[in-house]
């Protein structure tokens, strides 16, 4: 099966006064069929440009990519493509339900198709009871949800979605996440780009990483989120004498509300700190490894790259 | 179908512009004073023999084409100005190129639109005119038709070039330019006539040349030849440079011309950044 997404040598320049800016630089990446991609990356990093080449609002400088197993611009390709960008400007003289209609049309379906898909789709987005309002009366997060609406109104087979929560609420975002879990179990590729990592963290299963222009990492979530050399400890009794011996072996030590977060350069570190704290006959309750987070992978990895 | 999609939404979104509301208000206006302003009748009921009211109403809906004419471009100017520039600052082109269209298809969906209106629109001030006169001195101007299409052809070019550069322009700077272009292009006669008065044979090729660069003057006279009966062949080959009537030609030239216009659209489009 071909991959949903396939990019090879992606290259975008700019000139400017101070010569050429690489806003992308010979990207290659490939997302496979059925999966929720997350894109990632600091602000400037590059990841609209990427979207937007691959979306043909911006046309590359060198380089081809493949969406769907087609080339770029192929309009049989595109009525399976669904696109939310960031920042949604809409016509906003359009009500909810001539918007979605006026999309719909452009994707090319039958009116009858058009008109059940149009009343799933304010559902799924809940705007059902905002289909007779005009958009430019809508708010950020109601804007965000009619521009999703426009990005599925077709059933796509692939997804882009620029930040599409970044407008949103809590309930939104939760709504959102929801939404992501449906149409990947119908075997939507979701490409996402966001710098919520924590949403990223909840939704997509492998994550590519850009800095500069320059792909830093593509991965599995899974082995990005390793376990790191931090434990989170609850214990009575800890004496001054054991603490300071504890900090002679941390690296790092956080004290929040009773409970001791101490991070270690070795992981042989950890059972040594475990036997100490016992032998000091404190009452060891709680000795927990915890997982080094998707926000200090990223961040571990710009620094890298910056580096 | 989807350019027929684009077309009718370009037809409700020009509909609901400031533009096309002020143009209506003008339009009406316009109905009901172009009599008033009128000769010979100056806005009397056309009267006398046969011969005579059917000069008068001749001479009535050549002057009140003329006037049509100018409102139609210049309303065809303000409603298509922002066609593609606006679209491109305000970011609502992008959920519209990412869709299953081509540029191509776009730049037609539009242009058909625009089209569509602006030519319903000199129809149906043509209609009211013609009724107007029809029903007042009971003379059916049969020959008010071909020129009113000719009217009808000036007008969506006006469409094709504001369209053609609002893909580079910004609303101001194509206003300023189109509009400099059609009123230049319109008193290209008075150009004429004082390379005519001064003798200057220079003048009057420049004149007759830049007739060329966009004919709407010029097709607007032949409408104006053809509502007077001047229509001999003698007159309208146009073979002498000083000589300044309407080239019988020029409407055929401003068909290929309003085409190339296109072409320069999709062209300027085609591999544009719209970010």
């Amino acid at each position: 099966m071909a991959a949903a997404v396939e990019i090879e040598g992606l290259t975008k320049s700019y000139g400017s006064s101070d010569g050429e800016v690489r806003a992308v630089d010979w990207l290659s990446f490939r997302v496979e069929q059925g999966e929720v991609f997350g894109f990632l990356g600091p602000n400037g990093a590059g990841k609209t440009t990427t979207v937007q080449i691959l979306m043909q609002v911006i046309f590359p400088t060198s380089g081809s990519a493949r969406l769907l197993g087609k080339p770029l611009g192929d309009l049989e390709s595109r009525s399976q493509i669904g696109y939310l960008p960031e920042l949604c400007q809409f016509h906003s003289h359009l009500r909810a339900d001539e918007f979605l209609d006026f999309h719909g049309r452009l994707y090319g379906m039958p009116a009858g198709a058009r008109r059940k898909r149009i009343d799933e789709v304010l559902e799924l987005v809940g705007l059902s009871e905002n289909r007779k309002s005009r958009i430019r009366t809508f708010s950020k997060g109601m804007m965000q949800r009619i521009g999703i609406g426009q990005a599925i109104i077709n059933n796509p087979r692939l997804l882009f979605l620029d930040e599409p929560a970044s407008a949103l609420d809590p309930m939104g975002r939760r709504d959102m996440r929801d939404l992501l879990m449906s149409l990947k179990d119908r075997g939507t590729t979701v490409f996402m780009n966001s710098h919520l990592l924590s949403e990223v963290e909840m939704t997509c299963a492998r994550v590519g990483i850009m800095n500069r222009g320059k792909l830093v990492q593509v991965s599995d979530l899974k082995s990005m989120i390793k376990p790191g050399h931090t434990v989170e400890i609850r214990a009575a009794g800890i004496t001054d004498r054991v603490m300071e011996q504890i900090r002679d072996l941390a690296k790092r030590v956080q004290q929040d509300d009773g409970c001791l977060m101490v991070t270690v350069d070795k992981e042989e570190l950890l059972s040594h700190l475990a036997r100490m704290i016992m032998e000091s006959g404190a009452n060891l309750m709680e000795f927990t490894p915890r997982q080094m987070p998707l926000e200090e992978a990223f961040l571990q990895l710009i620094q890298e790259s910056d580096a | 179908m989807k350019t027929w999609a684009l077309a009718r939404f370009t037809v409700k979104e020009a509909v609901r512009g400031k533009a096309m509301i002020a143009g209506l208000v003008i339009s009406l206006l316009y109905l009901a004073l172009v009599p008033a302003f009128s000769s010979p009748s100056g806005g009397n009921a056309i009267v006398g023999d046969e011969q005579m009211r059917i000069a008068a109403s001749r001479e009535f809906l050549n002057f009140a084409l003329g006037g049509l004419n100018f409102i139609g471009m210049f309303l065809a100017i303000f409603t298509t100005l922002g066609t593609i520039y606006s679209e491109i600052e305000r970011g609502t082109i992008v959920t519209l190129v990412t869709k299953p269209i081509s540029r191509v298809q776009l730049i037609a969906g539009k242009w058909l639109g625009h089209v569509m209106l602006m030519a319903a629109y000199v129809i149906i001030m043509g209609l009211a005119l013609w009724l107007s006169v029809a029903l007042g001195s009971g003379m059916l101007v049969w020959r008010f038709f071909p020129a009113l299409m000719l009217v009808c052809l000036n007008v969506i070019t006006m469409v094709s070039l504001t369209l053609a550069f609002s893909t580079v322009l910004p609303v101001v700077a194509n206003a300023v330019f189109v509009f400099l272009m059609m009123v230049i292009t319109s008193n290209l006669r008075i150009v004429h006539a004082i390379g005519e008065t001064s003798q200057n044979a220079v003048i009057m090729v420049a004149a007759n040349l830049f007739r060329m660069v966009l004919p709407v003057g010029e097709v607007n006279d032949l409408a104006g030849r053809i509502m007077l009966g001047q229509t001999q062949a003698s007159n309208l080959m146009g073979v002498s440079p000083s000589a300044f009537t309407p080239r019988a030609w020029s409407f055929l030239y401003e068909l290929v011309y309003l085409s190339a216009l296109l072409m320069i659209a999709v062209l300027l489009f085609q591999k544009k950044d719209l970010s």
